[in-house]
């Protein structure tokens, strides 16, 4: 079950055949396939995000061909192809009345910006069984279609290259990962190259043989949004001659097949998450002992400040449960102030010591897709934040924002100087205070914008209060401390998530689960939180319906971090006590 | 067309026969009583050059023959051909005298047909017709559009999938794209450099195969291997347009992109339309037919276009006004039942959470008052209104809504803008170096509504440029050489913190405001939003919140709010409404000011009761007699303005008095 032929006369069929999960983790990933091991209608599998979308092109499902020297004609059904299925001493009959058109949709798909190296790896592992098992019935089935040029020792080496590469280990990943502090510099490449490739996030793609993929849809019912993470199963299209054609069809200046395969989609998983946790009852089972061994995680990377790691904690778990208008449940924003600064300048050959940067490359570790956005004034003032429409091409070109749900954005304000925005800065300001207010972003289409939901948890780091607005701010509590004390921490925190590997997919599959349990409380608690209410607005006047809102979703997310679907009284107590523990610390602040 | 799955075979003979009857026979009864032949007038101009497009309306074939007028929905292409040949056919007979020639292809026509009558001659006795050896598509100057029902549905751009193929469909959108006109070859004319006869080739698709070798008798039977040559001033050229239009923004399903639909426009359709406009285009939905070596290879899939027969630009104003209709009769008689007032009024912002009052005056500023024009002096109709109120009161979420509710509207905050982007503001262009006018907030919102928030933070000179808007509703530039004067007919939704961060009840009104009372005065209403603690408010409103936590919805006991887009044509149903005064009210409305002014005199903490506040009432009482659908003001409009103007004053001088509860939810 390799490419299309194989299922011939039965390509209704074949969209069950490959649902099966046996089969489905079989299929290559193309995003890890080397070119070599491609062909002409191979059944490939790609991972990544809608990232733009193309008018509908309408395709004959149903043709009939004429044998010109016999005079036979037979059917010929047209989905998952691009080319007819046409002889040469055939002809196609296109005025017979068997002829049926239909519509696919095509839809331009990026590797998951913002997905992290732990989930990259996972995958590339996956495929890497997958391909080898591809070389070997390649050699002894030749007949199957174009044999590929390359053979087993390319592929070897190619993999042994990287294994290399990763051999170099948490430095090597580390180190890239910090690098992002030369953003600017990044940011420069980047605004030449998503022209070509369109892909939010630039500095994975190294690694990634094929990033971007052009997928048709034959399933009309299938309604994929723009974000939307998505697994898909298709045949592989890399005729020549289709690519040209793709010039006139609406979608313009895109990258020739062999840089930008096209697939056939038979089959197309939308996916909650990058990384499939595994079981949900044994998560949930010992959410307790997690939550303990997270808790005390964090809370050493946030130097010790317990009430900060309990935020953190709820903080990474959160995610929006309901949106009407302009009211969005389940945000949390977090902000978190006094950071400690670092005296050392950091150089090009040292990791940056910076604080915001190391519980950063921390986080990533453990969040599946994440994306660091240094605040500085000159970023500002450059960074396009928000995608646009290009009608020039045809393209939605993408910015920063365009990432997926559930994304982690860390805002880095430590590098803030003061000075002037300008008419970029003023914009982008407001973009992400609209995205921290309403999670939604207003794509730029020049005739009108466009409002797309999103769900990212956003996170500001800074020394004092963020610019931003922020859900709940809270300033870190801690006893002085050196720049390489805290280098030393995360060095250890860091080999503590790479070491205990079962360890921390443990801590990965629960906050993925955890944040997406159904939940509820029972009236008797609901009387209580409004008597609650009545009593803190008696006591303080300036509490206001957005404290009620906050402390409705802390105790929501405090449930679930411990594994319960349902509020109980203790809960609201703590998370009370929390936020006024919170408050407490605030006011102490501003002297 | 091929596409077409029926198996019922039409006789197009017979079809021929129908359309020409349609054509000679139909008419419409004028006032006078006279039967007026629509299309044997129209066919009279055709063969005198004097009309290029005929406009076959479907509503008129459906009255006439409905079953051809279904035909030609459904299979619209091959009706204009149809209808076409027809045409063709009829003309001659419609020529009532000589006609003189319009350009060189008239000119090349006639001489062509002259020279072949004479060469025809001394052969004698054989009967040719002229059809035969010139093309048809040569020799017709004429273009056949259909004109979609009236009440035909317009389908979302979104919905037009292969279904629709060969029918007439019709859509709205935005034009984002437009190419220059080019003339596009109808029929290509070559002459033989060996023979000089002339051959004929019409063209069908966008590129076509040229003819090398001469086809005449003479060439071939002589195989002297005659070259033909295109001859550009022989051959028929049409005007071809390509746009590209795009979904409004209110049809794409949320986490979409907008879709866009290609649109083909030849001869009279062309130069219809800019990029930026609001059109409806009626045209034929087709596939695009591939040729060549493309037809093989991509034989599989083909690009759609719509072939234009009428395309209409609509301005946002007009656009709305199509909207209108969609208003069924059940949904007016839903609105309109008993308290629609206050319930319309509690659909506005349905999140946030009481303060009924301030929601009716955001209703009455959305339908906006009458304007008049007495003698040349201009009174506004729009509604200004301030909020003023502690932070965190839902202040500017209330603007925001506002601002997504109404058709047109601006949102700026009075930080973020000078007085240059709220007003007007010339720029140079760097390309020319000329001096362009670009238009601010104010400007843009023409017709609409500008809210702008943090109104107390904007600098004092940016904030008088908003007084000539507030009541003269124009702004002047004098600026770099261009001097003019914009039309800013705007109502103006502007939000405001006290003085002092919070609202101090042991000051006086003024200097909690500090706005200057010039500015004041232009707003019809000014109201201040407090937040303070009370029971029963404060458990309804814990009540409502944990609510929606619990149950991810709204509680189900409170009234069902509108939706958004139901009360936007509401609004705009309203607006067609012109309210007048009655004669009998005036001394009602005059005696209740005097007794305003009166009482203001007597109070000591006056606030500005002023003619001003007189002209608010009455634009408060036209915009709810507009709210009833009324034609007349009532008493009760009247009432309701004044009680409104009360409570705002209300709000402002005794807020410890009143309870005044507002939370976001």
């Amino acid at each position: 079950m390799q490419c299309r032929k194989d299922f011939a006369g039965k390509i209704d069929q074949c969209k069950d055949i490959i649902k099966d999960a046996e089969v489905w983790n079989k299929i290559p990933v193309i995003n890890y396939t080397p070119k070599e091991l491609l062909f002409q209608d191979q059944l490939v599998l790609f991972r990544g995000m809608v990232q733009d979308m193309f008018s509908p092109v309408l395709y004959l499902a149903q043709y009939e061909v004429k044998n010109q020297e016999t005079g036979e004609t037979s059917l010929k059904q047209g989905n998952f192809t691009d080319s007819l299925d046409c002889k040469d001493n055939e002809e196609v009959i296109l005025e017979s009345s068997a002829t049926i058109y239909k519509e696919r949709n095509s839809v331009y798909v990026t590797t998951v910006p913002g997905s992290n190296d732990w989930i990259e790896e996972a995958i590339r592992k996956r495929n890497f069984a997958n391909i080898q098992h591809l070389q070997f019935s390649c050699a002894c089935k030749p007949t199957s279609s174009q044999p590929v040029s390359g053979n087993k020792r390319t592929l070897d080496e190619d993999v042994k290259m990287e294994e290399d590469c990763d051999e170099n280990g948490p430095e090597c990943t580390s180190n890239k990962r910090v690098c992002k502090e030369n953003l600017a510099d990044v940011k420069q490449k980047a605004e030449e190259k998503p022209c070509e490739h369109n892909f939010p996030m630039l500095e994975r793609t190294i690694k990634i043989m094929h990033p971007n993929a052009l997928i048709n849809l034959y399933d009309e019912d299938l309604k994929l949004k723009i974000n939307d993470i998505i697994e898909v199963a298709g045949f592989l299209s890399c005729d020549s001659t289709s690519a040209d054609g793709d010039a006139e069809d609406g979608v313009e200046d895109l990258p020739p097949a062999s840089v930008l395969p096209r697939i056939n989609a038979v089959h197309v998983r939308v996916l909650r998450s990058p990384h499939n946790p595994a079981d949900e009852s044994e998560v949930l089972r010992c959410a307790e002992t997690t939550r303990a061994e997270l808790h005390s995680l964090l809370s050493k990377v946030l130097l010790d400040d317990n009430l900060a790691a309990d935020y953190l904690l709820l903080h990474l778990l959160s995610t929006v449960f309901q949106r009407k208008d302009a009211l969005v449940l389940g945000k949390f924003c977090l902000n978190l102030t006094n950071l400690p600064k670092d005296n050392t300048p950091s150089t090009v050959d040292t990791p940056s010591r910076q604080y915001s940067k190391l519980l950063y490359t921390f986080l990533t570790k453990l969040v599946p897709t994440s994306t660091f956005l240094s605040m500085s004034l000159g970023n500002l003032n450059t960074f396009k934040l928000v995608p646009s429409k290009n009608y020039e091409k045809n393209r939605l070109q993408t910015g920063w924002l365009q990432i997926p749900k559930n994304t982690h954005l860390v805002l880095d304000e430590t590098d803030m100087q003061a000075g002037k925005l300008n008419d970029t800065g003023v914009r982008n300001v407001r973009t992400l205070s609209e995205l921290i207010n309403f999670q939604k972003v207003d794509y730029d289409f020049q005739f009108y914008p466009v409002e797309f939901p999103m769900d990212v948890r956003v996170l500001i780091l800074s020394e004092g209060k963020s610019i931003f607005p922020s859900d709940f701010r809270l300033s870190l509590d801690y006893a002085e401390t050196t720049s390489e004390y805290i280098a030393e921490l995360f060095a250890e925190a860091n080999r503590f998530v790479e070491r205990q590997s079962s360890a921390t997919d443990k801590l990965r599959d629960y906050l993925i689960t955890v944040a997406n349990l159904a939940y509820e409380f029972s009236d008797d608690v609901e009387t209580k939180i409004t008597e609650d209410f009545v009593k803190m607005r008696r006591e303080r006047q300036e509490t206001s319906s957005q404290d009620l809102h906050n402390l409705l979703v802390l105790a929501r997310l405090f449930s679930l971090s411990r594994g319960c679907t349902t509020l109980s009284k203790e809960t609201w107590e703590i998370v009370q006590d929390m936020e006024e523990q919170r408050r407490l610390r605030m006011e102490k602040k501003r002297p | 067309m091929s596409y077409r799955k029926d198996k019922k075979v039409t006789d197009y003979v017979v079809e021929k026969e129908n359309i020409k009857n349609f054509l000679i026979e139909f008419y419409v009864e004028n006032d006078d009583d006279m039967k007026e032949f629509k299309y044997s007038q129209q066919l009279t101009n055709l063969a005198h050059r004097e009309q290029v497009a005929i406009y076959i309306e479907i509503d008129d074939v459906e009255s006439h023959n409905s079953r051809l007028a279904e035909a030609i929905v459904a299979n619209t292409r091959r009706y204009t051909l149809l209808f076409s040949e027809v045409i063709f056919e009829l003309l001659p007979t419609y020529k009532d005298r000589d006609v003189v020639a319009k350009d060189s292809l008239d000119i090349y026509i006639e001489h062509r047909l002259l020279m072949e009558q004479r060469m025809r001659q001394p052969g004698g006795g054989e009967q040719h017709r002229t059809e035969n050896s010139y093309p048809r598509e040569l020799m017709c100057r004429f273009e056949v559009y259909f004109k979609a029902v009236a009440a035909a549905k317009v389908i979302p751009i979104r919905d037009v999938k292969a279904q629709y193929i060969g029918k007439l469909v019709t859509v709205r959108g935005v034009v984002i794209r437009c190419t220059e006109v080019k003339p596009m070859m109808v029929v290509a004319t070559y002459t033989c450099d060996h023979c000089g006869a002339e051959t004929y080739q019409p063209v069908n698709s966008l590129s076509f195969m040229p003819v090398v070798m001469c086809p005449s008798e003479d060439c071939r039977v002589n195989k002297s291997g005659g070259r033909l040559y295109l001859q550009s001033r022989g051959s028929k050229f049409v005007k071809f347009q390509e746009i590209k239009i795009q979904e409004h923004s209110e049809h794409v399903p949320v986490g979409h992109i907008p879709r866009s639909l290609t649109i083909f426009c030849r001869g009279e359709t062309t130069r219809k339309a800019l990029p930026g406009d609001h059109v409806a285009v009626t045209g034929i939905y087709l596939p695009l037919v591939r040729t060549g070596f493309r037809q093989i290879t991509q034989g599989l899939l083909s690009d759609t276009y719509l072939e234009a027969h009428s395309i209409e630009c609509l301005s946002k104003v007009e656009d709305d006004k199509a909207c209108r209709g969609e208003l069924t009769e059940f949904e007016i008689n839903q609105l309109l039942s008993a308290n629609f007032y206050s319930k319309l009024a509690a659909s506005l912002a349905p999140e946030i959470y009481g303060h009924e009052d301030v929601k009716k005056a955001l209703l009455l500023l959305l339908v906006g008052g009458v304007d008049r024009n007495p003698s040349g002096m201009k009174i506004r109709g729009n509604i200004n209104i301030c909020l003023m109120g502690d932070p965190g009161v839902a202040k500017s979420q209330l603007l925001s809504y506002i601002e997504r509710l109404a058709r047109r509207s601006q949102y700026t905050t009075g930080r973020g803008s000078s007085g240059v982007g709220l007003t007007a503001a010339v720029m140079k262009d760097p390309l020319t170096n000329e001096m362009v006018l670009e238009g601010g907030a104010l400007v843009l919102a023409d017709q609409g509504i500008c809210c702008i928030d943090e109104f107390d933070k904007m600098a004092d000179h940016d904030r008088t440029a908003i007084h000539e808007v507030m009541e003269q509703q124009t702004i002047s530039i004098a600026k770099a050489g261009i001097m003019t004067r914009l039309n800013a007919r705007v109502s103006i939704l502007a939000a405001a913190n006290p003085a002092f961060g919070r609202y101090d009840p042991n000051r006086s009104v003024e200097q909690n405001i500090q706005l200057p009372a010039a500015l004041l005065s232009r707003f019809d209403l000014l109201w201040l939003i407090q937040d303070r603690p009370n029971r029963d408010n404060d458990l309804k409103l814990a009540q409502h919140i944990t609510y929606v936590h619990k149950h991810c919805c709204q509680p189900p006991t409170e009234f069902q709010a509108l939706e958004m887009s139901l009360i936007r044509r509401y609004i705009d149903l309203c607006k067609n409404k012109n309210p007048i005064v009655p004669a009998e009210l005036t001394d009602h409305i005059v005696s209740a000011y005097v007794e305003m002014r009166k009482e203001a005199r007597n109070n000591r903490d006056m606030t500005f009761t002023s003619a001003r506040n007189l002209l608010a009432i009455l634009r408060l009482s036209t915009a709810l007699a507009r709210l009833r659908l009324a034609n007349e003001v009532e008493k009760d409009d009247v009432g309701e303005a004044m009680r409104l103007l009360e409570m705002s004053k209300v709000s402002l001088g005794h807020a410890e008095a009143k309870d005044v509860g507002f939370y976001i939810l």
